[in-house]
């Protein structure tokens, strides 16, 4: 694989699950102003 | 068997050598390796293990595993449940404090499997301890083979970052750790969302939820374990060992880790890292009864859940930001603003609950919570700063014994003294003034500690030769 592809791969690898358990946790943090 | 023979590598069983792979000398990079995988491949390990973080999700449904509905005389209460997470949690002090020496040996890729092997193989042996109604099983797979695994996974990729990231430890080590903030935050809404999926009317779907995690978090470990390198002996990466940046602490060289725990400078960071986790564990565990004490009437358990979620978010942040900004200002100074600001907060915070300002109170305890986590990120850099690269895997494994000091102390200054002061008459929701203050106490304990550290002396340092980078990696 292309060095830069394996970059963006390894990333997206953990950059996706991460961002999802944000987003999960940002939603729940709205309700304090609602 | 003649020598020529022995040497051949055809002649070693299949295992042998398939393990082989795991070597420390199979895991050099080569020229074309970029340092930034060994980011990812971080983030791996800590994503997986901060799941322990959110192993509080499994105590309800645990508790109602015979009844399924209810918790019926036959089951575990919540109290024995308890147990589990504080028993990972000794076990990974413990085994970061003892397999510190090892995981310097064997090198990164060795030590992350193992990792792997008892962080991914402690979710089975708990799925069996629930299957069979054993709590021994689910102590023992959880409790003591995952708080291994925690341990190992913990402080191996940390080591290996801060030696590829010798001009930018702080943010290099930041990253990975933001990860074990990040992970609770996937363990939680992924293991709600399996149990919802495995729950039938004979159970509350807690087994197969833990089979499911077990093998899922070996297989994304494995890409940690497969992607994680050890820099070429002869790689010196800009700003290698020099104090070129402000506030710098570095030792001449390498101090092994049995001469770092006959310093006073490791007692005085031991002691550092503990008030900071003491203060912050503290507040994180009883944020959500809190906030509703606080603020009678204004806040619903659901918008107090929400509070909690923004402190995670608020202690995975400043994991990255406070330890990246160490790598500008120094260690120091970033320790000293933790302990200063923070014992500025916690004094005044309690009064914008008096006052009903809900937004300042919010803010005020995310300031504090990002705190809480960038001491925990920064202490690695730290750590380099005064013992060098040598053996700082294994220091770091001996200074999280202060963790888990911390994990004690913390609840129960906060619980007990809560207790005491509604038992003499105070109202709730000024019965955390007092705790808080104590709190901004211990912080100016820290702030003393770290104002007393000073650079290790020479005598303790043993010559670091260049190859040796590669060998303790």
């Amino acid at each position: 694989m292309r060095p830069v592809l394996r970059l963006v791969a390894a990333w997206a690898l953990v950059g996706i699950p991460l961002a999802w358990g944000v987003w999960q946790v940002v939603r729940r943090s709205l309700d304090l102003f609602r | 068997m003649p020598l020529a023979q022995a040497a051949d590598p055809t002649t070693e069983s299949p295992v042998m050598s398939l393990l082989s792979i795991l070597d420390r000398e199979r895991s050099i990079a080569d020229e074309h390796y970029s340092r930034w995988l060994v980011p990812p491949a971080a983030l791996a390990i800590h994503l997986s293990i901060g799941q322990a973080y959110a192993f509080s999700v499994f105590n309800l449904p645990l508790s109602q595993r015979i009844g399924v509905t209810h918790s019926a005389p036959a089951d575990w209460k919540l109290s024995t449940i308890g147990w589990v997470f504080s028993i990972a949690i000794v076990f990974l002090g413990l085994s970061a404090a003892l397999f510190g020496p090892w995981l310097e040996r064997a090198g990164p890729r060795k030590a992350m499997f193992v990792s792997a092997l008892c962080f991914g193989g402690g979710f089975e042996v708990a799925a069996l301890g629930v299957a069979t109604h054993q709590f021994w099983l689910l102590l023992l797979g959880y409790g003591v083979l995952g708080g291994v695994g925690l341990g190992l996974g913990y402080i191996s990729p940390v080591t290996t970052l801060i030696r590829w990231f010798p001009d930018r430890p702080g943010m290099a080590t930041g990253m990975a750790i933001m990860g074990f903030g990040g992970g609770a935050m996937i363990a939680s809404p992924l293991s709600t969302t399996l149990m919802a999926h495995f729950r039938s009317a004979t159970g509350p779907g807690v087994v197969q939820t833990f089979v499911t995690l077990g093998l899922l978090y070996f297989c994304f470990m494995m890409f940690g374990v497969f992607t994680i390198r050890i820099p070429r002996p002869e790689r010196r990466p800009i700003g290698w060992m020099t104090a070129e940046h402000p506030g710098a602490l570095l030792a001449p060289a390498g101090v092994t880790a049995n001469r770092a725990i006959r310093t006073p400078q490791f007692w005085l960071l031991w002691v550092v890292l503990c008030v900071n986790v003491t203060a912050g564990i503290g507040v994180l565990g009883q944020a959500s009864p809190m906030i509703q004490e606080m603020f009678p009437g204004a806040i619903t358990a659901t918008a107090a859940a929400g509070f909690v979620g923004l402190l995670s978010l608020a202690n995975m942040a400043g994991r990255f930001i406070w330890s990246s900004l160490s790598d500008y200002i120094g260690r120091k100074a970033v320790y000293a603003t933790f302990f200063l600001l923070g014992a500025a907060l916690y004094a005044a915070v309690p009064s914008t609950g008096k006052i009903g300002s809900v937004v300042l109170f919010v803010a005020g305890y995310a300031v504090i919570m990002s705190m809480y986590g960038g001491g925990f990120a920064t202490i690695p850099a730290y750590l380099r700063d005064m013992f060098g690269t040598l053996q700082v895997g294994a220091i770091h494994g001996r200074l999280l014994t202060a963790w888990s000091t911390a994990g004690i102390l913390g609840p129960v200054l906060v619980n007990y003294i809560r207790e005491y002061e509604i038992g003499h008459g105070v109202a709730k929701a000024d019965a955390y003034t007092t705790t808080m203050h104590i709190m901004a106490g211990l912080l100016i304990v820290g702030f003393i500690c770290n104002l007393l550290v000073r650079p290790v002396d020479a005598r303790n340092a043993v010559a670091e030769e260049p190859s040796s980078s590669a060998a303790t990696a």
